[in-house]
């Protein structure tokens, strides 16, 4: 419902259904506003996560100098649209990948398994993209559900009593130490079954608990909160304009900036493209980029200039998260709240608010 | 400032400073870390770029270069000619400037290097500053402090018997400074920016906590001796924050070479724990300072802070990850050593004054 419609529909309404209208509006105002600032929150604390898992598997990171797996890529399975696998780990020698999916919390343990499991299947059904992802001919593909430390009882209950091919990470953010559950006494069986690593090494170390300190390799992931991703990219955006002497951007600027990205190492060009895409889009509906060419039909040929306030990067990155906030929430709330309208009055026998002017037979 | 003329080394010029040092009195040696390892030829970027671009006259005495410049009064509108002579070791990168230009002067004129990338003030934190002065006290046990000042940020909270909660800045004269000093810092939080001090038949010079030795009488060697001291505990310093860095590291594949990220970070240790509230406190403050953090992540209990940081004034990025003892910092863009050390600085001007930097174990 676009916020023309909403206020046409309002039009139409006599004073005291207005007054309800806008009361609904105002409670779902409200609700909407907290809705995403928790989703921005539980996407941040799902970042750090990834972080806290990833960050041992950079090149002179306690797994990465010792196993030779290291961080290759971010969401490995985004070209398939599958977003449920946040970042795959290589060993180039031993040719084996590890898909690592992260949940920061766990309502239903079934749900995210099962999530994982179909992540796990969709991999292995393109074995062919993940050997292009990695350039090389992969032999063995690992996967690995990560969660903070107090889910992790009820995910082993699940993965056991399913018998499932997934091995356990669990991140215990108070200690600094990730580690490996172990969940059957018959080390040989749970690696054949999936459950712990080939490498007997890596799962030594993660059974003892590898410490992860805080360093922070994924600023976002491509698939992380909108609000998140500009908040991110605005700053170098606004940087690289005022070097270059510029007011206006084009994607490619963002697409020159996302290739320096240390976060989108070894993402494909196609993929680049395609988040550059996401950004540029995801900025101008709350106006937070500005479309300068409008007759442009082309993507990559439109010229943009960024709409927030001007002033310090704070302020940017303030009004980014203002800007987005409003527009969704106004949005969203509505929606909402001519939903609940209309609810309420067929509720009293009116009729809905979209069927004024229709004929009654 | 004159000198007679010549062409000086570094050590030939203190030599003459010291021989005629009853023509020194109120000599200032005032210090800057910088990137640089030689002066360049006034192209952009050099360090006699940078002195071109903010009005000064470089003229060649052998190692020695006169930068010369005028101040203009605010009020009067008059003219006043300041000079520095300065020397530029390129093994340490320290520029080194002997004038007698007041602190006014200074501030209006050489400080405003401070401003470009790779320079910053040699600026001693509250724990090498408590280093230097109780040594030379240990040194002297009849050294006195007739004049020091002394601070206390509200946030900042060092441990103080009386009113922890109030801000206050202490101005104080008298034959008792050493003892008052140490009183003041017990009964009242507050920590020393400036301390004069007076070592009957050696030396009489004073220190504030941006390098600045201000030499009185005595033997201006003594001084020399203190600020080389000061010196090698602000290296100590740089040499963690400037191993600090994101490195890319190509990995072989069969078809490939993947990117794979390095990150070596620095790690600020604190004193007291940081708790919610004060964390809260803390990302205001470092706004204040203009550093912009966005994409913060912050949780209760057990404390984590998440987020990048923008450094406004220097123009790089790095990320944060923090817990309750200890943050660690991970370089992103363009980070160099005086964005590092401002945010040190920020850190302890801010929250704990005795916070250390350290490389990580």
């Amino acid at each position: 419902m676009q916020r023309a419609n909403f206020k046409t529909h309002e039009k139409n309404l006599t004073e005291p259904e207005k007054r309800k209208l806008n009361e609904i509006f105002e409670e779902e105002l409200r609700a909407q506003k907290d809705i995403i600032n928790a989703e921005i929150s539980r996407d941040r604390e799902h970042l750090r996560l990834v972080n806290f898992a990833a960050a041992p598997f950079l090149f002179r990171g306690t797994l990465g100098a010792a196993t030779r797996y290291f961080l290759v890529r971010v969401e490995p399975l985004l070209k398939l649209g599958v977003k449920n696998c946040d970042v795959a780990v290589y060993n180039g020698e031993s040719k084996v990948l590890i898909l690592v999916e992260c949940k920061s919390s766990i309502a239903k343990p079934s749900d995210e398994v099962d999530h994982t499991i179909l992540a796990a299947k969709e991999a292995i059904a393109h074995k062919k993209d993940l050997d292009d992802m990695v350039g090389d001919t992969i032999g063995l593909t690992e996967f690995v559900l990560c969660t903070n430390a107090a889910y992790v009882a009820r995910v082993r209950e699940y993965v056991t009593d399913k018998d499932l091919p997934v091995c356990l990470w669990s991140a215990d953010q108070a200690t600094g130490k990730l580690l490996i559950e172990k969940q059957g006494r018959n080390t040989q069986n749970e690696i054949a079954k999936g459950r712990l690593h080939h490498d007997s090494k890596l799962t030594g170390l993660l059974i003892e608990g590898v410490a992860s300190i805080g360093v922070r390799p994924i600023l976002f992931l491509p698939s992380a909160h909108p609000c998140t991703i500009l908040e991110e990219t605005l700053p170098l955006l606004q940087l690289a304009l005022e070097k270059a002497g510029q007011t206006r951007f084009q994607m490619s600027d963002i697409h020159t900036l996302l290739k320096g990205e240390a976060s989108l190492f070894n993402v494909t060009d196609g993929e680049l493209w395609s988040i550059c895409e996401h950004i540029v889009k995801q900025g101008l509906e709350p106006q937070i980029f500005r479309d300068c060419s409008l007759s442009t039909t082309n993507w990559k040929d439109k010229e943009f200039e960024v709409a927030v306030k001007k002033g310090s990067v704070r302020t940017m990155t303030k009004d980014v998260r203002a800007k987005y906030t409003e527009f969704h929430s106004v949005k969203n709330s509505q929606e909402k709240s001519l939903e609940k309208f209309d609810a309420s009055r067929e509720k009293e026998g009116i009729k809905r608010l979209e069927d004024f002017g229709k004929s009654s037979n | 400032m004159e000198v007679p003329p010549g062409d000086y080394t570094q050590a030939s010029f203190r030599e003459m400073l010291v021989k005629s040092q009853e023509r020194f009195v109120d000599l200032r040696e005032v210090s800057f870390l910088t990137k640089f390892v030689e002066w360049g030829d006034g192209e952009p970027y050099t360090l006699s770029g940078f002195l071109k671009a903010h009005n000064f006259e470089v003229t060649r005495h052998g190692q020695i270069r006169e930068l010369s410049t005028i101040y203009t009064l605010p009020d009067e509108g008059g003219e006043i000619p300041v000079n520095y002579f300065a020397y530029l070791n390129p093994e340490n990168r320290i520029l080194t400037c002997f004038t007698k230009a007041s602190r006014k002067e200074r501030q209006k004129t050489i400080n405003s290097l401070v401003g470009e990338i790779g320079i910053y003030y040699l600026w001693i934190n509250p724990i090498a500053f408590d280093e230097i002065k109780s040594n030379i006290l240990s040194e002297y046990q009849y050294a006195k402090i007739p004049h020091f000042f002394a601070d206390r940020k509200q946030t900042s909270r060092p441990s103080a018997s009386f009113r922890p909660e109030v801000k206050r800045s202490i101005s104080y004269w008298g034959e008792d400074g050493r003892e008052s000093l140490e009183e003041l810092r017990h009964y009242y939080g507050v920590l020393p920016r400036y301390v004069d001090f007076r070592i009957p038949g050696v030396v009489g010079f004073s220190l504030d906590h941006l390098g600045v030795f201000h030499y009185k009488n005595g033997s201006l060697k003594e001084m020399f001796n203190y600020s080389r001291e000061a010196a090698e505990l602000v290296l100590e310093v740089r040499r963690i924050l400037e191993q600090s860095k994101l490195e890319i590291v190509d990995v072989e594949t069969a078809r490939k070479h993947l990117k794979v990220q390095n990150i070596v970070p620095w790690e600020i240790h604190f004193k007291r724990e940081l708790d919610i509230s004060d964390a809260e406190l803390l990302l205001d403050q470092l706004e204040q300072k203009n550093f912009a953090v966005y994409n913060q992540a912050l949780t209760q209990g057990s404390i984590y802070l998440d987020a990048t940081v923008f450094d406004e004034r220097k123009h790089s990025v790095f990320s944060i990850s923090s817990n309750q003892h200890r943050m660690i910092v991970s370089p992103r863009y363009n980070t160099t050593f005086d964005s590092f050390l401002r945010f040190f600085e920020a850190i302890t001007d801010s929250f704990d004054p005795e916070a250390s930097c350290r490389a990580p174990a």
